[in-house]
């Protein structure tokens, strides 16, 4: 498992050496639409989008076991929504009871599809994230969001948390051996007191990843971290043509759908019953250049790639 | 280019000071051991060459400091780096890049250095350091060697007149350690450095440098040339627990008229001179036979070998039968497999083919949990081994999984916390002992429920001669009760001190397995200080079999 979500790992794939501006863009543009948007088959089809990258990038093992985890998180939202969900018009089941606070428990048919497409959202964003932490090393993060005009502080703060997220695994693992080794049963028994026992490295763990920062901060301060001087960028993003022409292909493309959307021909209802999902024509047109792009990153990148060779 | 004068700190939640009226003089151009037990304000006082004592730590300072004719107390930490480098204990946590590129460029981009002067010294630092061939790897999978010479190029991307080193050494191999030391020596007869090491033990470093400071609770102790020290002052610096250089040990043995040289010697050309007299005359030596003639076995690995995920294969067809009541060393350089093999005994690791036997019994069903009954593990870094909130909970914490009543879990504890040395403690946090203390309660919490077999992994890394002398002897002792003893370790005297067997490890297989006796003397990197000054007199009819100083010195003087 810790193997599985330690982050980076290099791998010569067209998405990994594919330009970490271009990544960056890309899953801000995915992010954004899955925000705004909530028609489900537009949710469905952006999600789809980011398959490729997967598939290129050989991240299905690490991609699968986050998905997993957002998956279950999105079951979690699912019943939440049928049990607090009050709208909806095809009822499926009602309580005899009244809860107090919740009332009569109501479960519809709306809410469970709502549910569905908000976890398929969340899904849609997750996959993005785990792409880009997946494939962009830390330090071209770090380049990638200076680039992308984010303050230097901030940049090397969310480049340091994903360098050091492999640490911390490894800190894990080391505690909860500890702990074993002394007698603490971690692979016998029931599942909750098995969950109850590897808790207990929580708070070993905060105390060695705190002591980790002060001594991590210190050593930025003894390389005059924090100088007054105006800092160099001494590496710089390497951008190719084809990379500007993707930007702002994506860049267009959001534009387009932002525009759809607040002309207001992307809207769909789940309540109080549901909407038909056909597409008006301006939407069709917009959605259809966004996924064309978001997808067509994969191939795109393989041909210039293998032009440049 | 470094003095203070009546430097005086404390430390914001401390009551006593850190360092206590502090008078020192460092000229340019000299190499410095800066030594004392743990805890003693070693590396206080390197914070306060950098002022990062008191910018960054806090405390309250009085005396003045004056650093390459900057005043920390006054000057940002950000401006003293320019001229003082300074490379951290843990080499994990001052390494920030995920490549080693990176991590060079780091401190001359925070000062705005242009472009092309980065590109030049970075080329300079990669070829100065001989480490051209990792400019694109990870940082996070490099040895600790490695992340070492990339942390030690990052400080020295600012070209500082003065490099700072806190315990460089604690992840290091043997041969490497003298490697490292060497490179120093370079860096300041080549660059004109000034350089100042921090360690606990001065036996691997007096011979390279050209200035010894001792310290003792905020104190100055000595500060004085190296052959001066060991010869004038050794009594003091022994009494620190700083750990005496064999040859040096060997030299105060003698009785003076029996040695012609006025100083000890810190090398082993030097000793090779210096006793060349009291070793003319044949010097036979019996090894003690062992007293151990129990057959029965406590651990059996049966064609054990291990592969980790990553393909790196850290145990090959290993097979093995330690007897019960053996004390046994394991020795290897890292990465040799040595921890790998712990965690196979213990259950932590399955191994990928073979079987393992504890006490008779195969462990392939059962859980680590189980399994720790039979076998107690101390892991090498006491910070990952000790994880609860106070010291007396966690000296009872084995026993209370293990279903004591509250009486006996009282009882026990406060024995063991009377044996260890550590009552005063109990109720404090053990993250915040020394390092010392630190690995004294990590053997107590294994040690209280009285594991049969005991294993305790690198019980050496970090601790000061005191505290290796403490565990030697709790080793020992524990091995009297009837307990099979295992300790996995860097450190040859050591393991020539506490252990009747010794096996070698090299690349996940056992290379050479018998009595100390028979296997020390010809392994090259692990043979004992002693040992090879001994070999040189092998013709006169000296026993090549001698290890240690005291041996020596009981065979020559025949008790």
């Amino acid at each position: 498992m810790a193997q599985l979500l330690s982050g980076y790992q290099d791998k010569d794939t067209i998405v990994h050496r594919a330009n970490p501006v271009v990544k960056l863009v890309w899953t801000v543009v995915i992010v954004i639409v899955a925000m705004l948007v909530e028609h489900p088959l537009i949710l469905t089809l952006v999600f789809l989008s980011t398959l490729p990258s997967v598939a290129a990038g050989r991240l299905w093992k690490q991609w699968g076991a986050i998905m997993q985890f957002a998956f279950w998180m999105g079951l979690i939202v699912i019943i939440i929504n049928c049990l607090a969900g009050s709208g909806g018009s095809h009822i499926l089941w009602e309580s005899s009871f009244a809860l107090p606070v919740l009332g009569k428990i109501r479960i519809t048919l709306e809410a469970i599809i709502y549910g569905v497409f908000m976890t398929v959202r969340l899904m849609t964003i997750i996959s993005a994230f785990s792409i880009i932490t997946f494939t962009i090393k830390p330090d071209d993060l770090l380049s990638a969001l200076i680039v992308m005009r984010i303050p230097y502080r901030t940049a090397l703060l969310t480049s340091l948390s994903i360098r050091f997220v492999p640490t911390m695994f490894e800190d894990a693992s080391r505690i909860a051996d500890a702990q074993r080794s002394r007698g603490l049963e971690m692979d016998k028994g029931s599942k909750l007191e098995r969950l109850k026992n590897k808790a207990s490295i929580l708070p070993s763990l905060l105390s060695a990843s705190l002591e980790r920062t002060i001594q991590v901060a210190e050593s930025m301060e003894a390389r005059a971290f924090g100088s007054p001087a105006k800092r160099t960028q001494f590496f710089k993003v390497p951008f190719k043509k084809t990379d500007i022409v993707i930007i702002i292909l994506l860049v267009s493309a959001l534009a387009v759908v932002l525009y759809t959307f607040f002309a207001g021909n992307i809207s769909y209802d789940y309540y109080p019953s549901l909407q038909n999902i056909a597409l008006g024509t301006e939407a069709l047109v917009a959605i259809v250049i966004l996924l064309m792009i978001l997808a067509g990153m994969v191939p795109i990148e393989y041909f210039s790639r293998n032009r440049a060779r | 280019m470094i003095s203070f004068n009546n430097v005086t700190f404390t430390y914001n939640n401390s009551d006593t000071p850190t360092l206590a009226n502090v008078n020192i003089d460092i000229r340019k151009g000299e190499y410095v051991l800066v030594c004392g037990k743990s805890g003693s304000g070693k590396t206080s006082l390197c914070r306060a060459v950098n002022g990062l004592i008191p910018h960054f730590h806090g405390g309250v300072i009085s005396g003045t400091i004056s650093t390459g004719g900057l005043e920390p107390l006054s000057s940002s930490p950000a401006k003293m780096a320019m001229h003082v480098g300074m490379v951290f204990q843990d080499p994990e946590n001052q390494l920030i890049a995920s490549d080693v590129e990176h991590e060079i460029c780091f401190a001359m981009e925070n000062i705005g250095l242009p472009s092309e002067i980065i590109a030049q010294r970075l080329e300079e630092l990669l070829e100065l350091l001989n480490i051209k061939h990792l400019r694109h790897r990870t940082i996070h999978e490099l040895s600790g060697g490695e992340k070492q010479l990339v942390a030690i190029a990052s400080v020295l991307a600012l070209q500082p007149d003065i490099l700072m080193l806190d315990e460089p050494t604690s992840e290091l191999d043997p041969g490497r350690v003298d490697n490292l030391f060497q490179l120093l020596k370079r860096l300041n007869q080549e660059l004109g450095l000034t350089i100042i090491v921090v360690e606990h033990r001065l036996d691997k470093v007096i011979k390279f440098v050209n200035k010894v400071i001792a310290v003792d609770q905020g104190q100055i102790l000595f500060d004085g040339p190296p052959d001066l020290a060991m010869t004038e002052y050794w009594e003091e610096l022994d009494s620190l627990g700083v750990g005496l250089p064999s040859f040096v040990k060997l030299y105060h043995g003698f009785s003076h008229n029996e040695i012609g040289a006025i100083s000890a010697p810190l090398t082993l050309e030097d000793s090779v001179k210096v006793f060349e007299d009291v070793f003319s005359k044949p010097l036979p030596f019996q090894p003690p036979s062992s007293n151990n003639n129990n057959n029965q076995p406590a651990i059996e690995l049966d064609n054990v070998s291990f592969t980790y995920e990553s393909g790196v294969e850290a145990v090959r067809n290993i097979s093995l039968r330690i007897n019960q009541k053996e004390a046994v060393a394991i020795l290897g350089c890292n990465a040799s497999g040595k921890t790998t093999l712990v965690k196979l005994i213990n259950g932590l690791l399955r191994p990928s083919s073979g079987t393992i036997k504890i006490l008779g019994s195969d462990i392939t069903d059962r859980t680590v949990a189980d399994i720790s009954g039979s076998v107690g593990v101390v892991f090498q870094n006491p910070g990952f081994h000790l994880f609860s909130e106070t010291v007396e909970e966690e000296i009872a914490f084995a026993l209370k999984l293990r279903g004591a009543t509250e009486v006996e879990i009282a009882e026990k504890t406060t024995a063991v916390l009377e044996r260890f040395k550590l009552t005063q403690y109990r109720s404090r946090n053990p993250q915040d002992l020394s390092s010392g203390e630190k690995q004294r309660l990590a053997l107590a919490s294994v040690i209280i429920y009285e594991p049969p077999i005991l294993i305790i992994d690198e019980p050496d890394r970090g601790a000061d001669g005191k505290t290796r002398r403490y565990l030697t002897e709790a080793l020992h002792d524990y091995r009297a009760l009837g307990n099979t003893v295992i300790m996995i370790t860097h450190d040859v005297e050591m393991a020539a001190r506490t252990a009747e067997r010794v096996i070698i490890m090299e690349h996940g297989e056992i290379t050479c397995d018998g009595n100390k006796y028979d296997v020390l003397p010809d392994e090259g990197e692990f043979t004992p200080q002693i040992n090879r000054l001994i070999k040189h007199f092998e013709h006169n009819g000296v026993s090549s079999k001698l290890l240690t100083p005291e041996e020596v010195l009981a065979a020559y003087y025949g008790q």
